[in-house]
């Protein structure tokens, strides 16, 4: 297990390699230019020029490759072009945000998904099930945004529950911390809510038909115990999956939520830092999404041994 | 032991669990929601109107701009000229300190004038008709010129993009192509470094050292006296989240109401509207010089005689009362704008434009026009602008990309072949391109100009001559011709002005008109 896990860590230098030199590819290619973005409505060619050489835009690209993986490996993400900030610096300011909001996203969408998807198995064919099953295309089909203001509308303007925008870090406290993600974890959970229920529904449909679902029932075990201790923890793989990839798609969710709700995250940075061509801070960016993704996958292959015994690696 | 008040201390000491202090309550806290994010600190190395905004919180000028938009001193206590008029000595008034509590010395005025003249368009019109900005004494600023320079105190009041202001000696002296990130000023509010988070806030604190002036705050000019103990800019990315802010209470001023959102601030009986801006913004259609067909005059002639404002300036904003029609290639209400433009602008004569396009020669060359479709300001001009140049017989190809490409490939100057462009739009804010020497859309100064590298000697002359004009008649005379040259050789298309309302909870007052948002004067009432 142990050289497993050791295999797959070093099996991510080459994909975190490979990402570093096409993301830089990428950029170098691609058009738009910090210095013109910074420089202003006003600026002349010499002007432009000047910033780009005190940037150090206007060297080779091997050159600004080589200086920049350097750093990396020194564990320096560089400045910022615009902010002159450390990058690092950046980046850590926008992790707590984006972070609670996954974390409270995901929490919300399991407590909600799991119990539908096991109910509309349970119930399959009922009004029950239908209901549940059209709340999970609704899920798919609305986009996050409009969920977002009709949400913030009700509960924060109508009824002044909770506060429309913002982020309240966890250091001042729990209370006003969840407050604040109620609103933008409840829009992003919809989606979740919907895939996590109907693949729950879909697992446990298959697994009730089980002989060994049956003999729990022949023996008299009750209808929860059959449920949720005989055939959830066996529907568990296919969940786990979709809830680790779900982690990664969360992302590009997070920008849209961050957006509408004014939460400092990385999503935002992200958009931000593409829209005004800041180099080294969509370079860092990508690196950890790319790590973290790697991360996800390997706990995500790693838990499936807890869950399924017969699973060995 | 631990006992039942050890335990009930420690979970009132918990953050988890804590509560706001009441001496936090206390803190008169004023919350603004900026219209875009604030990457650049430095006022002096972007003329972004964010990092102006910034900039006249933590720094102060030598001369402001009062309503009537004529300098009067503001840190300076008055100056003399000597009678060549090529010697101004500027003396500083008492009392003005740096936030780190050293005194603003004429030496760090003298630094700030040279670095801002490097940048600025009408600072390096003084520039280049200054031997050098120095200190006499530390009081005592003097600036020696090599030619009259009539409009100096214009030139270092002005109130945009970019202010001359004023920063330590040690500041004043970073090379023009790199910025300034330390923030220590002069100015009424001190920024609050640690709490600074791009993308999040920026915290500002009334700087207790500041003494202002005793006139009336109008403008940039007068007693900048703060209300408030703190100041905090919160970023809010999407225009209906702040307007939703404000109506909830979260914040008490937003710089920007989109238009469709405006009704409904206006309607919610704690918001008000509220004109920042009172000259707006004037948009352009800018053409390239360098590169056919619009290096011919007769060209850019026929399609300004097809161009008709309104539809430009309807789709930014629906309102009437947020624009206005502006037959001139300077904005519009501002000292010194007349009106020449009868007859030549806004004629929508498509017939007459189709003629003249063939009387200039117009060959089929292909038209490339650069369209950002991230700017819902400028975006739909470029729709508009391709729609008319089709109707007149132009082989247009319009080319929708972001603002960054834009930004980007407008300062290309080949051919259309070879990525280069034809045409391309803008918005200034009014008062930036209020005089022949600031307006860079009608300046001829070529490929050292502004982009499409307008080329004009006539102009220039009459700029230096305008620049120089020993009597305020002289000057009218020279602005008009000045703006007769322009609407002749149409370096760009006046597409009309707009104005943007921002929203402030209707418990503030105070506020005072500028092109940025100021926040001296302004109380809870």
């Amino acid at each position: 297990m142990s050289a497993y896990i050791l295999r797959r860590i070093l099996s991510t230098v080459p994909v975190v390699l490979f990402v570093m030199i096409f993301v830089f590819s990428l950029l170098y290619l691609a058009p738009g230019d910090p210095a013109a973005i910074l420089a202003g409505d006003q600026a002349t060619q010499e002007d432009i020029e000047n910033i780009r050489s005190q940037l150090g835009l206007d060297r080779s690209f091997p050159v600004r490759f080589v200086e920049w993986a350097g750093g990396i490996f020194q564990g320096d993400f560089g400045t910022s072009i615009f902010t002159r900030e450390p990058v690092t610096k950046m980046i850590l300011h926008r992790v707590e945000p984006t972070v609670s909001l996954m974390v409270v996203t995901l929490t919300m969408a399991l407590i909600i998904a799991i119990p539908m998807g096991v109910l509309a198995a349970w119930k399959r064919g009922s009004l029950l099930d239908r209901a549940i099953m059209l709340f999970a295309v609704l899920g798919f089909s609305v986009p996050v945004f409009v969920v977002g203001y009709v949400l913030a509308w009700v509960l924060a303007l109508q009824l002044g529950w909770l506060p429309v925008q913002g982020y309240t870090p966890i250091a001042e406290g729990l209370w006003p911390w969840l407050r604040g993600l109620i609103l933008p974890a409840a829009t992003l959970s919809g989606v979740y809510v919907a895939l996590i229920a109907r693949i729950t529904r879909a697992t446990m449909l298959e697994i009730l038909q089980q002989d060994y679902i049956r003999t729990a029932r022949a023996k008299g075990a009750a209808g929860h115990t059959v449920l949720f201790i005989h055939a959830l923890r066996n529907a568990l793989v296919p969940i786990v999956t979709v809830v680790g990839l779900g982690i990664a798609l969360m992302i590009s969710g997070a920008v849209v939520i961050e957006t509408v709700f004014a939460l400092p995250g990385l999503g935002r940075l992200t958009v931000d830092s593409i829209l005004r061509r800041d180099y080294p801070v969509i370079q860092a960016i990508i690196l950890i999404f790319s790590f973290v993704y790697v991360i996800i996958n390997l706990l995500i292959d790693l838990s499936y041994t807890l869950i399924d015994p017969r699973i060995r690696y | 032991m631990i006992t039942r008040r050890t335990l009930l201390g420690a979970a009132a000491a918990s953050p988890l669990l804590s509560l706001p202090s009441l001496a936090q309550n206390k803190t008169k806290v004023l919350r603004y929601v900026p219209s875009s994010n604030l990457t650049v600190l430095d006022p002096i190395f972007t003329p972004a109107a964010v990092s102006i905004t910034h900039g006249y919180c933590v720094f102060d000028t030598l001369y402001g701009m009062d309503a009537n938009l004529q300098p009067v001193p503001q840190m300076a206590a008055g100056h003399t000229v000597s009678d060549d008029g090529l010697t101004w000595e500027i003396t500083l008034r008492d009392g003005l300190m740096f936030h780190d509590g050293e005194p603003v010395r004429a030496q760090d005025c003298a630094a700030s004038l040279d670095r801002w003249s490097k940048r600025d368009g009408f600072g390096q019109a003084l520039g280049a008709a200054t031997e050098s900005f120095s200190a006499k004494d530390d009081k005592t600023i003097v600036i020696k010129l090599t030619r009259p320079f009539g409009r100096l105190l214009h030139a270092i009041g002005k109130p945009h993009s970019s202010p001359a202001m004023i920063m330590p000696e040690r500041l004043a002296k970073t090379d023009i192509s790199e910025q300034v990130t330390e923030m220590v000023g002069s100015g009424p509010f001190r920024f609050v470094a640690d709490e600074y988070v791009s993308g999040d806030r920026m915290v500002y604190e009334k700087f207790e050292g500041y003494v202002p002036r005793d006139e009336a705050a109008a403008w940039t000019s007068g007693g900048k006296i703060v209300n408030f103990d703190r100041l905090i800019w919160q970023v809010i990315p999407d225009p209906a989240t702040s307007a939703a802010a404000i109506q909830a209470g979260e914040v008490d001023w937003v710089a920007g109401v989109l238009p469709d959102l405006a009704p409904i601030m206006e309607a919610h009986p704690d918001v008000d509207l509220f004109r920042q801006d009172p000259f707006g913004l004037v948009s352009v259609m800018r053409f390239n010089h360098l590169q056919a067909p619009f290096d011919n005059v007769e060209v850019r002639r026929a399609v300004m005689k097809a161009i008709d404002q309104t539809p430009y300036m309807q789709a930014v904003t629906a309102a009437e009362a947020n624009r206005s029609e502006c037959l001139a290639s300077f904005p519009c209400g501002l000292p010194g704008v007349n009106e020449l433009g009868e007859g030549l602008i806004n004629s929508l004569d498509l017939e007459g434009a189709k003629e003249a396009l063939k009387a200039a020669g117009y060959n089929g060359e292909r038209v490339v026009i650069l369209n950002p479709t991230d700017i819902a300001s400028i975006h739909p001009h470029g729709l508009i602008t391709a729609d008319i140049l089709k109707k007149i017989g132009m082989n247009v190809d319009l080319q929708d990309t972001d603002w960054g490409t834009v930004v980007q490939r407008r300062v290309s100057k080949e051919p259309v072949d070879n990525g280069g462009w034809s045409i391309a739009h803008t918005n200034w804010p009014a008062i930036s391109i209020d005089n022949p020497a600031t307006n860079a859309t009608t300046r001829g100064l070529g490929e050292k100009g502004w982009w499409g590298w307008f080329q004009d000697d006539e102009m220039e002359q009459t700029v230096a001559d305008w620049l120089s004009a020993g009597s305020d008649e002289e000057a009218q005379q020279l602005f008009d011709k000045a703006h007769a040259r322009a609407l002749d050789q149409v370096p760009t298309v006046p597409l009309g002005q707009t104005f943007q309302d921002g929203a402030v909870r209707t418990n503030l007052k105070g506020l005072l008109q500028a092109s940025v948002s100021l926040f001296w004067n302004v109380d809870r009432a």
